[in-house]
């Protein structure tokens, strides 16, 4: 599978050499290089692609601008920031850093971004599981991230659910799980329900927008909330969980 | 009769209470215990002492006193206490003992000095375990599973103390035993007091040994970019040359060179802190000379992470002296450490990761509070980042992917008021 990929860098000096760096990699295939945000605008308007490499210091406005404006209009296109400034910190923007990339570009670093990339596009199987250790009320647990099945919140208490066992977790909070388990594809479907978005077997309406998932190794449903719907839809199709 | 019957109910009360965990009561409930504990205790000092029931009683007086004292401190002061009024009651259990004891004086002298002893040292052996004997008070003294040995030069001057105590009042009735009770209570306390104070002189030494090498540190890590900034004009004179000379490929290889020490440089330039910058070099330099490699992924710059730099730099450099000291194997110096430190809804996160291949087990028992220390290298480094990422309402854990360990540390930033907190 390629990988379509648009480069945007009002530098050609440095448009080359990302042309360079990624040339090593056969699956990334550039289909546009832009030098204005205009540029790369009018392009998407007829075309689509699924990454783009994102310079940061353009000369009319900054990569910022350009990636706030594709989130609202192109929001399944992947970013990747480019920058030549090392110590570029921008607020309020959370860089992952396997979507930020400093110039010249580190071949270890970019073997990393791509090997993201490609898990996100769904075309390399998820790496194998990790495991990520727990405070129970029991105490310290090393539990396999596949293993559970979700985390439920009921009287103010939160339970490790794993199949044919239920555990109390001893004093972290659900934002702090979720925060600690998004990484591993979990989702927060509903403010009491943090679930693995790999045992999802089906989401369903049960009755006029009460929607629910079914859960692998779970035999209660699990209530969604209406306006968690479509973004776990979005997540299991980016996922490749469910075909939907 | 009824009088003895209600000191003895109030002191059978009053363990379970303690034993139960008593802080989950209100404030209200347990002022109540505390003034019907310590009438009882008053109205004991007037009856008189006959038999077992007169022992029990004077017993539950002494004990209600202390029990009223400790319930009148506020809650999070209130586990000190409690494990100070345990060991007297561990103590005072002994004392009537004393009593049925063969009779003689020097049976009596040693179990009281055995109750003593008890007292004295609960404190230490619940702080070497980490465990309060009631389950919902866990909890740990500040550095107590890092004092040297004379730290129990304070309990000895405790015991002293009882001994001159005992000394002064042997005799016989309610009266030996009321202040033998209270001759207990010094004990505990006054080796409380010393683990408190000896740890507090041990974390002084510490920040003062890191306080010299953090200098150390920024002062080198000056020098590298200053030399650096030295080079250039060497650099730009040798690339003219080469390229003047039309030798084009050897220019390619000299550029890169020079991009190549100008990247190591640059993963670190974002940290706003030159102190943790300088660090991260240091390790870097310390990885290299072992054979092996540090990469960083630097893309926050931790400008408002809610601990100082200097704390920063202790979290971030035990973290990765840590992965250092791991660094044991050709397997584990091939594979390297990797640093990430990002930002991700208005947290830092640190991620440290190397190669692992030991007991999974063994890190999650680091966690446990009150894991010895002392024999075991990587738990001091640890258990100190755990103590200050705490400290700030941050999380440290491990997560474990095929043959690799990744601690990953999680500090709250400061809210911007300004921007207003997000939902």
């Amino acid at each position: 599978m390629t990988i379509k990929t648009l480069l945007l860098d009002d530098d050609i000096p440095s448009q080359k050499a990302a042309c360079a760096a990624l040339a090593a990699f056969p699956q990334i295939k550039i289909a546009g290089r832009f030098r204005t945000g205009e540029e790369l605008f009018t392009y998407l308007e007829h075309n689509d692609a699924q990454l783009l490499f994102l310079d940061i210091e353009l000369q009319e406005e900054l990569g910022f601008q350009v990636a706030e404006r594709l989130r609202r209009s192109h929001p399944e296109l992947l970013i990747v920031f480019l920058t030549g400034h090392a110590s570029y910190a921008i607020d309020g923007y959370d860089f992952q850093p396997v979507n930020f990339l400093t110039k010249p570009i580190n071949r270890t670093k970019l073997e990393n971004t791509v090997r993201e990339v490609e898990r996100r596009l769904g075309s390399r199987p998820r790496q194998k599981s990790a495991q990520v250790m727990f405070h129970l009320a029991q105490g310290y647990r090393i539990v396999d991230v596949d293993d559970v099945c979700l985390i439920e919140r009921q009287d103010r208490k939160n339970y490790l659910v794993l199949p044919g066992e239920r555990v109390r977790i001893a004093c972290d909070t659900m934002r702090e799980l979720e925060e600690m388990l998004e990484p591993h594809d979990f989702f927060l479907c509903h403010q009491s329900y943090l679930i693995s978005l790999h045992r999802v077997k089906q989401v369903r309406d049960a009755r006029r927008q009460l929607y629910e998932a079914v859960l692998e190794g779970c035999e209660q449903p699990v209530p969604v909330s209406r306006n968690r719907y479509l973004e776990l839809l979005a997540r299991l199709r980016e996922l490749g969980v469910l075909r939907l | 009769m009824f009088w003895e019957a209600a000191t003895v109910f109030l002191w059978c009360a009053g363990t379970l209470f303690l034993m139960g965990g008593a802080a989950e009561l209100g404030r209200i409930p347990r002022l109540l215990l505390a003034a019907a504990g310590g009438a009882a205790a008053v109205c004991c000092l007037f009856l008189p002492v006959e038999g077992t029931v007169g022992m029990l009683t004077a017993l539950g007086c002494g004990w209600a006193l202390f029990l009223m004292a400790g319930l009148l401190l506020f809650k999070d002061r209130l586990r000190l206490v409690f494990n100070w009024l345990l060991s007297v009651q561990l103590g005072t259990l002994l004392l009537p003992a004393a009593r049925f004891g063969p009779g003689s004086e020097i049976w009596e002298y040693a179990f009281y000095t055995t109750a003593a002893l008890l007292a004295a040292l609960s404190p230490f052996v619940w702080s070497r375990t980490g465990q309060l004997p009631h389950g919902k008070m866990t909890g740990q003294f500040p550095g107590a599973a890092e004092l040297p040995l004379w730290a129990l030069l304070f309990p000895a001057a405790g015991l002293l103390w009882q001994a001159v105590i005992f000394a002064l009042i042997r005799g016989d009735g309610l009266s030996t035993l009321f202040l033998g009770t209270l001759a207990l209570a010094p004990a505990p306390l006054l080796s409380l007091l010393g683990f408190r104070l000896t740890s507090e002189l041990l974390e002084s030494n510490r920040r003062e040994r890191e306080m010299g090498r953090w200098q150390q540190e920024s002062r080198d890590y000056m020098s590298v970019i200053r030399a650096q900034r030295h080079d250039y004009n060497f650099h730009l004179h040798a690339v003219v040359g080469l390229i003047e000379n039309g030798e084009y490929e050897e220019c390619r290889r000299y550029l890169e060179k020079m991009a190549g020490e100008a990247a190591d440089v640059n993963d670190i330039m974002p940290v706003s802190d030159a102190v943790v910058g300088s660090m991260l070099h240091n390790m870097r330099q310390e990885a290299r000379k072992r054979g092996s490699n540090i990469t960083y992924d630097i893309t926050y710059d931790m400008a408002d992470v809610l601990c100082n730099g200097f704390e920063c730099n202790k979290i971030i450099g035990n973290l990765l002296q840590n992965a250092l000291d791991a660094l044991t194997t050709r397997e584990a110096l091939e594979r390297g450490i990797h640093m990430a430190i990002f930002k991700r809804r208005g947290n830092t996160v640190i991620t440290v990761e190397n190669y692992f291949d030991g007991d999974k087990d063994q890190i999650a028992r680091v966690f446990e509070p009150g894991y010895s220390t002392k024999h075991r290298h990587e738990g001091i480094g640890l258990s100190m980042v755990l103590r200050t990422v705490r400290q700030y309402g941050g999380r440290v854990y491990p997560e474990f992917e095929e043959d690799l360990i990744r601690f990953v540390v999680n500090i709250p930033n400061k809210v911007n008021l300004s921007e207003g907190e997000e939902k």
